[in-house]
């Protein structure tokens, strides 16, 4: 049975790799299996430049719902945070527009807000809004870079993006990028190593580490996002370490609403 | 002068958005495969799971000087030292016990000499202890929720007026001073919510009466200061009776709007004055007026839309039982007076007020398309609808409110220009305060308050001296 597995794969499964193209390796590291819903506590380190640390914790609820995406995440530390909450309902139809609310627990208030700058730092972190819902795949234009990369001594394919002619500025107005570079790992489509080149100059660097399985999915269990300016100097750093992931348990559709969000979610 | 300062705060946050460099994008060849390493170590981070209980809470100092005393040895307005305290936790599955208490005392009031100050001004400003927040919360199931005890109800979409937010008074001891919405004071109620299918339905029993926290009478920012410099004695307030108030909001969530309906019955947060007689101790007989509290019926609706980057708001509330002060009153105390009557406050002959109904409409925006920049402006008109009587004060009246808050350093600095405007000529308040958090837990800020009335007779005028330079820092643990 192995044999057969094996048999198939060489026949079938390696000629199909080496005919990706590097815009459908970018779709099937997009769509890259993620659970139906999952449970995560994410502790977040900022560090500036002269390395000094803060730190803020974090327990997301994600759902999805087709191709649609409901999530809410709260703060749980630093104490001058705690209990801030956000709630967004992401639409996979381009023509509508997510959905985003605040929960500020000393105002005691959830207020709608607008999808703003997606450019934005996504809480004072080295990544942006667009970096952490994924930037949309078909406003690219990509080419294979170099063929074979080790990143953590796995087999990369590095690609290289850039906005597509056609929309150009709009592209850089909207995600503040001006090329791309990524890694991704060619047994599990995850998206290893990054490189992105600001609008405002400098680039900013993702590194991906601690893969592993959880319930049956890749799961990347520490991200550093690092900001540069245009002599090289570090500027600062974003870590995000996934901790308590777990895919699959049942997330209750009661949560994804603005009465939990000012119960909060012990 | 004031309008330099405010011109060079505007200037500061808008600069941003005028100055932004830019890189082009080149071709494929143009990419550098290089990958510079951050080499950094990580401190030690306890990544075990948060628990079911938390205290926590932060130690602050704030200092305020008055700008326009400041050679004088009283230029010190408050020296506050403050202890808040949370107690946080899961009592069973789903439900949550939450309990908040706020202590502080002034050391500014010793500082000066206690003796300059009256006793009211003393209790107000020295030194308080007060239980906040005090509720339980939790499921029911089928969509259920309640939430029971002391508590904070924000309803509505304006940041800085209560329009359709009725259930809460604020803390407005010190106007303009403290962000609006951070002033609300929590009260007794209990709170029934149902949720699903994008409904949300809220059913609110309150069961304390308070009203907002006002400056004492001869304090820096008694409201009364003008009516008392015009010879009218003002009589210790009336309380209403806490006979139960009730508020109840449906709210319907639809993609990128909210829309929601208000019903309210309470007892009005905001005093009115009521003749309470004539004392005619002195050569001259003075008029008595006593701070009172209407009930009031509010019925009003709200919503919000977005579009792209913009947030649009709206209010509307049409109130019943809103009390206006008459412009006449020595006129008509005169007049009576005049006539050989000799009014108490058990008579209907002289009107200190009149109970109507007011139309209330919001407008607001909040536009957050700039990088790190959040611009918020909104306006309320507020009216006596077929009025024809001219003697209602403010029967007609403008309020606006704009904000700008700018972040930097990945968030460690926030910076906030405020500017209210009241219409009637009534005067203004710029508010810019900014703080950074110098590390975890330990934010610093500095600030300055400005009120500027355009004539001796605005709602601002007594406060035109009381502008505040502040100074303080805020421990969290």
């Amino acid at each position: 049975m192995k044999f057969l597995s094996l048999l198939l794969c060489l026949l079938l499964g390696a000629p199909s790799l080496w005919a990706l193209t590097p815009r459908e390796i970018v779709e099937q590291a997009d769509q890259v299996d993620d659970g139906n819903t999952s449970i995560t506590e994410t502790t977040m380190i900022m560090i500036d430049r002269s390395e000094q640390q803060r730190i803020r914790k974090i327990k997301a609820f994600r759902k999805d719902y087709g191709p649609d995406k409901k999530s809410i995440s709260i703060f749980l530390s630093p104490t001058d945070v705690r209990n801030t909450t956000f709630m967004s309902f992401e639409w996979a139809d381009e023509s509508k527009e997510d959905d985003n609310w605040l929960y500020l627990p000393a105002l005691r208030r959830v207020k709608r807000i607008a999808s703003g700058n997606k450019k934005d730092r996504f809480m004072g972190t080295d990544f942006t809004y667009h970096d952490m819902n994924g930037l949309k795949v078909s406003r690219w234009e990509y080419q294979m870079i170099k063929e074979s990369d080790q990143v953590n001594g796995a087999d990369c394919w590095v690609i290289g993006a850039l906005p597509k002619a056609e929309i150009k500025q709009e592209v850089i107005e909207d995600t503040g990028y001006t090329k791309r570079l990524l890694w991704i790992q060619k047994d599990n489509f995850l998206s290893v190593q990054g490189k992105v080149w600001l609008k405002s100059g400098g680039y900013k660097v993702m590194k991906a580490s601690k893969i592993k399985k959880i319930d049956h999915i890749w799961t990347i269990g520490r991200v550093e996002m690092s900001t540069f300016d245009r002599a090289d100097r570090r500027q600062h750093t974003t870590v995000l370490l996934n901790e308590q992931v777990q895919y699959d348990q049942g997330v209750e559709d009661r949560l994804f609403t603005t009465a939990t969000m000012e119960k909060g979610l012990q | 002068m004031k309008r330099w300062i405010v011109a060079a705060w505007a200037g500061s946050l808008l600069t941003p958005l005028i100055w932004s460099p830019t890189a082009q994008a080149e071709g494929f060849g143009d990419l550098q495969l290089e990958v510079p390493s951050s080499n950094l170590e990580l401190e030690e981070v306890d990544l075990a799971p948060q628990g079911n209980w938390g205290v926590y809470g932060f130690v602050q100092v704030e200092g305020a000087a008055a700008t326009e005393r400041l050679d004088d040895k009283d230029s010190l307005a408050k020296l506050r030292t403050t202890l808040n305290l949370s107690l946080d936790g899961r009592i069973a599955e789903d439900w949550r016990l939450y309990v908040n208490g706020s202590s502080f005392y002034d050391h500014a009031y010793r500082l000066n000499g206690r003796e300059q100050y009256n006793e009211a001004t003393l209790e107000a400003y020295e030194e308080e202890t007060e239980l906040r927040d005090a509720y339980l919360s939790g499921t029911l199931g089928n969509g259920f929720s309640l939430k029971a005890g002391r508590q904070i109800l924000a309803w509505g979409e304006s940041e800085a007026n209560q329009i359709n937010d009725m259930a809460n008074p604020r803390d407005n001891r010190e106007p303009g001073m403290v962000e609006l919405e951070d002033a609300r004071l929590p009260v007794a109620a209990s709170l029934l919510t149902w949720t699903g299918g994008g409904w949300r339905a809220d059913m609110a029993a309150i069961h304390e009466y308070r009203s907002h926290k006002t400056a004492p009478l001869g304090s820096e920012f008694d409201p009364l200061a003008a009516i008392q410099a015009r010879g009218i004695a003002i009589a210790p307030e009336t309380k209403p009776e806490n006979d139960g108030e009730w508020a109840v909001r449906l709210m319907r969530s639809f993609n990128g709007a909210d829309l929601g309906v208000y019903w309210s019955d309470t007892h009005s947060d905001q005093f009115h004055l009521e003749f309470d007689g004539i004392e005619r101790t002195g050569e001259t007989p003075q008029l008595r007026l006593r701070p009172e509290y209407s009930r009031v019926q509010s019925l009003g609706i709200s919503g919000n839309l977005v579009w792209g980057s913009l947030l649009l708001k709206g209010e509307m509330a049409r109130k019943a039982g809103v009390a206006y002060q008459r412009k006449d009153l020595e006129a008509q105390a005169k007049a009576l007076l005049a006539a050989g009557g000799t009014p108490t406050g058990q008579s209907a002959e002289l009107e200190a007020h009149r109970t109507t109904e007011q139309m209330q409409h919001m407008l607001g925006l909040e536009y957050m398309g700039w990088s790190d920049l959040t611009v918020t402006l909104e306006t309320t008109y507020s009216r006596v609808p077929e009025n024809e009587d001219e003697d209602l004060l403010r029967a007609e009246s403008f309020f606006t409110f704009s904000s700008a808050t700018y972040t930097a350093f990945n968030d460690r600095l926030n910076s906030r220009l405020a500017w209210i405007h009241y219409g009637n000529e009534d005067g203004d308040i710029y508010r810019w305060i900014t703080d950074y958090d110098w590390v975890d837990g330990l934010n610093l800020y500095a600030g300055l308050v400005v009120y500027q009335a355009p004539t001796e007779s605005a709602l601002l005028a007594p406060y035109q001296e009381n502008d505040r330079l502040i100074l303080g820092g805020r421990f969290s643990f």
